[in-house]
């Protein structure tokens, strides 16, 4: 190790970590900066946090589809697979501060909201390029860490202080059980690094099946609570409630792609030649999670509640076509798996955060997040209502918009591999998602306003970005071939 | 101009989206100034196309892939545009009537609540119809037809108040949905056999011997389509040529509907409830010309089936006299030109089946030139009369001098009397089933030209000679309406010379590509005929209306039972009433039945299951981070016997 290490030239290191290095530098330079501002002036610091995402992004896309770089004992790779992951983390997070900006009643949000985002956009990075225990677990934490902060930052409201602690809780069980999982792997795997491990693993795995299996278990549960996979997603709905909803747009979107991508390059690395024997479980969770998920929206009144539920029942939709390839030993099936996950990702990200945008508009205009708060929304003002009907629409998965060309991919993914009934529960789902979706739009649209019909007024920067996730969500929905096409040019782990 | 074909159909979609976005708080000019702008600009780009396409011939599809689900070609559905001398043709003749039925459209829905609205739904059926005909593939054309079917909907029910328009509305809509469904089928079979939509490779082996493009019996052509092989139908054991007569037979199925030909003309004359306007544009120019256009473009297909073109011919001849017949009795002018429209239709479709692709083309140009015009015409005599009824009417020569000079143009032109437009094109026909040695189908387009001359004089006679019987002032309704009326009547006259047998423009200008179909050879023989048959409906019509009081009573009660048949048309209507409608009903009722005591109740049971389900999950999350955690840590314990099970440990 310390032999590779005099190799490395800082432009060694800059060339794969690179768009890591802006985003946490930049962290580092907002909080510096933001000690020396004068209260009037700090609300420069999250314009400061989008330029330094754009940098990163910048960065990133010049690098997209060059060749894979790692540096000697690998623990870092720059793969597309990585790769697309971060842009999906980048954009996100991009949106998400631009609507923690333009959320007013956020205002009471301390400013230090923009580095903290930083930092867990930069754990979030380095989760989808490490290949290694340790950088993937330092990674996770710092997305963790961060993140147990941003819910609980709205230090005046209980609910909010309630949300984070809860999170911190099951936040480091879920933290906890990865660990104990991984340790198994290093006992037996005899290395930190994943491809050391998968390769050790080849001829080990009969002899340690037994702890392998349980290091599998526990991984997977700890991941599941990370992603609020059913039934470890019970902290869900009052985290999200009682976070600011910029942040649980975050937790939402960058918090799962992440998480999901620790998923991916975990057990496709290491586990991957036993899929045949523990595909199933996937599929299983895959399935009781969009039930339950879906379920679960059906009898709530709070839109952030309902939107917390299907965010549930959306990670069963994401774990398909990972559990759907299962059995299949075609390498193109698995590609064909994650660019239906990374499409579903993209599409997943502009209506999630556009519902969230609209919600936290129409949630500060009448003090309540209730759904009869979107009672006459077309009224009052008929382009949040008519954007929000687009992110509802999306996320249902009708024709025309991104969710359905999302399900789509997804559904053919279960279908090529013959797994026809996950197909089957896919779409009984969505009419159940349906259901509550409707619930909301029928508030906008034919119920009158109550209480006073005054229009509701939007920020430039909130319709900057309810039109970025609309135009995202209509134009994947439209013409979804040039993010297939790139998806399917992929060289996902090099 | 080709590779600007893209904006014709997109302007009056610009159009639609500016009137959808503020067109409430437009006033009427701007929003009809827009409307008719942007299908003007539309209509000087199809002149250019069409220039274009004359002297440099068709251009290749201009395609983007849009959708790829699979390897190759058969994996990737394209979207684009087109342009052959076919549709080019078609692009000219929907963006002019429409740009002269949006001027008509101004004086006449003038003070309607919802102008802006009507002139949105207008522009919408433009684009799709625009859409339609440049679809390079059958199902993008698929996806535009059923779109022109959506704005039908919309602009017969434009007057959703009158129950009557509601209604129509409905069965116009159903009705076609039921051609649809064969149409959609049919494109289904072709993309399974051929593993394409596009149009040009569809047909790009039609030239093979006898035609035998479709390898019925052979498996997927095409590799890398694991996903439709589950759904792929081989028809094992079935000869080639009767996969091709039923995939066809599929196809003209739905144009039966779209054209309204019999067994599914019943919405036609229904849909008159829809303004005028829309009668002239939809109802008798563009929509219901799409099942001639669509025939006329999948024409490969149908040559290579002979017995769905006789299929094709049969129904068209019949329909042309079925039509005809009705219309002599009927009382409602705008009935009267919607069935004339069903049994003009009738001849197109009769001359495609004849193999006269020319001809019938042809003669859906003119057609649209003349019904246009008699519907708008029909539209100025409503304006000035608010009614409807040819009872009601008579002596508005008078009152309306250029409504009266373009309908007589019109009604010429629609009887067949040289040298008027509709002279040219029909007497084509006839003489196309004559020389093809369709005898019969000569004989009955032949009685249908005497009634449709009779019917249409009748109309005219009763219109606008004699003394007029109502209380009311009628006058001209302001150049915007007279304006469109000359410049059809123009067109209705002088429109025939693009394709007489001493200068065959269109003929030379559709079949740049080498001859399609038969072009049938002038005779003057049969030409002398049609003429004198539509001089003898004429005839009829005078003396029956013009020279003696009662005339027309006495000869209705002498045909007796004929006249009845004819006046309810031939109970056609009450017959589906009776074998499908009531029927369906019963079986519905039983249906109903079932649905809401037993389908019902275990929809509402699994409703309830999930509603409970959902409450169920409400509650485990109790708020308490204790219970979380429990719950995740038994999760664990579960989870890790599950593996431990699948590690074969324990």
């Amino acid at each position: 190790m310390a032999n590779a290490l005099q190799f490395l030239t800082f432009s060694d290191v800059w060339r794969s970590m690179g768009p890591e290095i802006i985003v946490i530098g930049g962290a580092f330079l907002i909080m510096l900066v933001e000690l020396f501002l004068p209260a009037s002036l700090k609300r420069v610091s999250p314009w400061l946090a989008v330029l330094a995402l754009v940098a990163s992004a910048t960065v990133l896309v010049i690098r997209l589809g060059a060749a894979v770089t790692t540096y000697s004992t690998p623990a870092y790779i720059v793969d597309d697979f990585g790769s697309i992951f971060k842009l999906i983390i980048l954009i996100a997070t991009l949106l998400v501060i631009l609507l923690a900006i333009a959320d007013r009643s956020a205002e009471s949000l301390p400013y230090e909201y923009s580095y903290l985002v930083l930092f867990a956009t930069g754990g979030a990075m380095v989760i989808s390029s490490g290949v290694d225990l340790v950088t993937l677990y330092v990674g996770l934490e710092l997305l963790s860490i961060a993140s147990y902060i941003l819910v609980a930052l709205y230090r005046k409201s209980a609910r909010s202080a309630e949300g984070g602690l809860k999170y911190l809780i099951i936040g480091s069980i879920a933290s906890a059980c990865i660990l104990y999982g991984l340790s198994f792997l290093y006992g037996v795997g005899g290395s930190t690094n994943l491809g050391q491990i998968g390769v050790n693993l080849q001829s080990g795995w009969t002899n340690y099946s037994g702890i392998l299996y349980l290091s599998l278990g526990f991984v997977l549960v700890g991941i599941g609570v990370k992603v609020s996979v059913v039934p470890f997603h019970l902290w869900t709905p009052d985290v999200y409630e009682g976070a600011p909803t910029p942040v649980t747009a975050y937790l939402a979107v960058v918090s799962k792609a992440a998480v999901l991508a620790f998923f991916l390059r975990v057990f496709v690395w290491i586990y991957g030649q036993k899929f045949g024997q523990w595909g199933d479980i996937i599929a299983w969770l895959s399935v009781i999670t969009m039930i339950v998920g879906n379920i679960g929206a059906l009898p709530q009144r709070n839109v952030k509640r309902i939107l917390a539920y299907s965010s549930v029942g959306q990670v069963g939709y994401l774990l398909l076509p990972f559990a759907a390839v299962g059995s299949s030993t075609l390498l193109n099936d698995m590609w064909q798996a994650l660019s239906s996950i990374a499409f579903y990702l993209f599409a997943y990200m502009f209506m999630t955060i556009g519902a969230f945008a609209v919600l936290a508009k129409v949630a500060e205009a009448r003090a309540s997040e209730d759904i009869d708060a979107f009672a006459g929304l077309y009224r009052r003002s008929p382009f949040l209502a008519g954007m929000m009907a687009l992110f509802l629409l999306s996320l249902a998965g009708l024709p025309l918009t991104a969710g359905f060309f999302g399900k789509f991919m997804i559904f053919l993914v279960a279908f090529n591999a013959g797994q026809y009934w996950l197909g089957v529960i896919l779409f009984a789902t969505s009419a159940i998602a349906f259901y509550y979706y409707f619930g909301i739009l029928r508030a906008m649209f034919t119920r009158e306003p109550a209480g006073d019909q005054e229009r509701v007024r939007s920020s430039p920067t909130l319709v900057v970005v309810v039109a970025l996730c609309a135009l995202g969500t209509l134009a994947l929905g439209i013409a979804p071939s040039p993010l297939m096409d790139v998806l399917n040019g992929l060289h996902w782990f090099g | 101009m080709i590779g600007l074909t893209w904006l014709v159909p997109v302007l009056p979609l610009a159009a639609y989206i500016i009137l959808l976005a503020s067109g409430r708080r437009m006033g009427e000019a701007v929003a009809a100034g827009i409307s008719v702008t942007a299908v003007f600009v539309s209509f000087l780009l199809s002149i250019g196309i069409v220039g274009d396409v004359a002297a440099h011939g068709p251009a290749a599809p201009t395609v983007y892939p849009w959708l790829q689900f699979g390897s190759g070609s058969a994996g990737t559905i394209t979207v684009g545009y087109q342009v052959t001398s076919l549709n080019a043709l078609m692009l000219l003749v929907v963006s002019l009537v429409s740009m002269l039925v949006f001027l008509f459209s101004r004086s006449y829905m003038r003070g309607d609540d919802r102008f802006s609205r009507f002139y949105q739904y207008l522009n919408l059926f433009v684009f799709s119809m625009l859409g339609l005909v440049v679809s390079p593939n059958l199902l993008q054309f698929y996806i535009f037809w059923e779109l022109v079917g959506v704005c039908s909907y919309l602009l017969v029910g434009f007057w959703y108040f009158k129950p009557e328009a509601a209604a129509a509305a409905k069965k116009a809509f159903i009705v076609t949905r039921i051609g649809d469904v064969g149409l959609f089928i049919g494109i289904i079979l072709l993309y399974l056999s051929r593993g394409t939509f596009d149009f040009n490779t569809l047909f790009g082996a039609a030239s093979a011997p006898s035609g035998m493009m479709i390898h019925a019996a052979a498996p997927l052509a095409y590799a890398g389509a694991k996903f439709f092989s589950l759904w792929y139908i081989p028809f094992a054991g079935w000869h080639a040529g009767a996969f091709v007569t039923l995939v066809a037979l599929l196809v003209f199925i739905g144009a039966i509907g779209k054209s309204a030909q019999f067994p599914l003309h019943v919405w036609l004359p229904d849909a008159m409830e829809g303004p005028t306007p829309v009668s002239a544009l939809i109802h008798a120019a563009t929509m219901v010309a799409a099942g001639v256009y669509l025939v006329a473009r999948m024409f490969p297909l149908f040559e290579a089936s002979a017995t769905a073109s006789e299929t094709v011919a049969v129904i068209g001849g019949f329909t042309a006299i079925l039509a005809a017949s009705i219309g002599l009795t009927q009382r409602d002018i705008k009935r009267v030109i919607a069935y004339s429209t069903v049994s003009q239709l009738g001849y197109m479709m009769l001359a495609m089946g004849v193999g006269a692709y020319v001809s019938g083309m042809f003669h859906l140009v003119t057609h649209a030139f003349f019904k246009a015009l008699l519907f708008l015409a029909a539209g100025s005599v409503i304006h000035a009369l608010d009614t409807q009824d040819l009872f009601e009417m008579g002596g508005l020569r008078k009152y309306l001098p250029v409504t009266h000079a373009t309908f007589l143009a019109g009604a010429l032109a629609l009887s067949g009397i040289p040298p008027f437009a509709g002279f040219w094109s029909k007497d084509d026909i006839l003489t196309a089933a004559f020389t093809s040695g369709h005898y019969v189908l000569y004989a009955m387009g032949l009685i249908a030209a005497f009634f449709t001359a009779a019917y249409i004089f009748r109309v005219y006679f009763l219109t606008f000679s004699g003394v007029y019987k109502g209380d009311r002032h009628p006058h001209e309704g302001g150049p915007a309406m007279t304006i469109p009326l000359i410049a059809l009547g123009v067109l209705a006259t002088i429109g025939g010379f693009i394709n007489t047998p001493f200068a065959p423009i269109l003929g030379n200008f559709l079949q740049d590509q080498g001859p399609i179909g038969f072009n049938p050879p002038a005779n003057w023989a049969l030409m002398a005929v049609s003429a004198l048959v539509g001089l003898g409906g004429i005839w009829l019509a005078y003396t029956l209306y013009r020279t003696e009081e009662g005339r027309a009573e006495r000869f209705a009660q002498r045909a007796g039972g004929l006249y009845t048949l004819s006046f309810n048309k031939f109970y056609v209507d009450e017959l589906y009433s009776l074998i499908i409608v009531l029927p369906v009903m019963k079986i519905a009722g039983i249906f109903q039945f079932l649905d809401r005591w037993i389908i019902d109740g275990i929809v509402r049971l699994a409703g309830e299951i999930g509603y409970t389900g959902g409450v169920g999950v409400k509650y485990s999350s109790t708020g308490q981070v204790q219970t979380y955690g429990l719950v995740t840590v038994f999760g664990l314990a579960v989870m890790v016997l599950i593996v431990i099970g699948i590690g074969g440990v324990i």
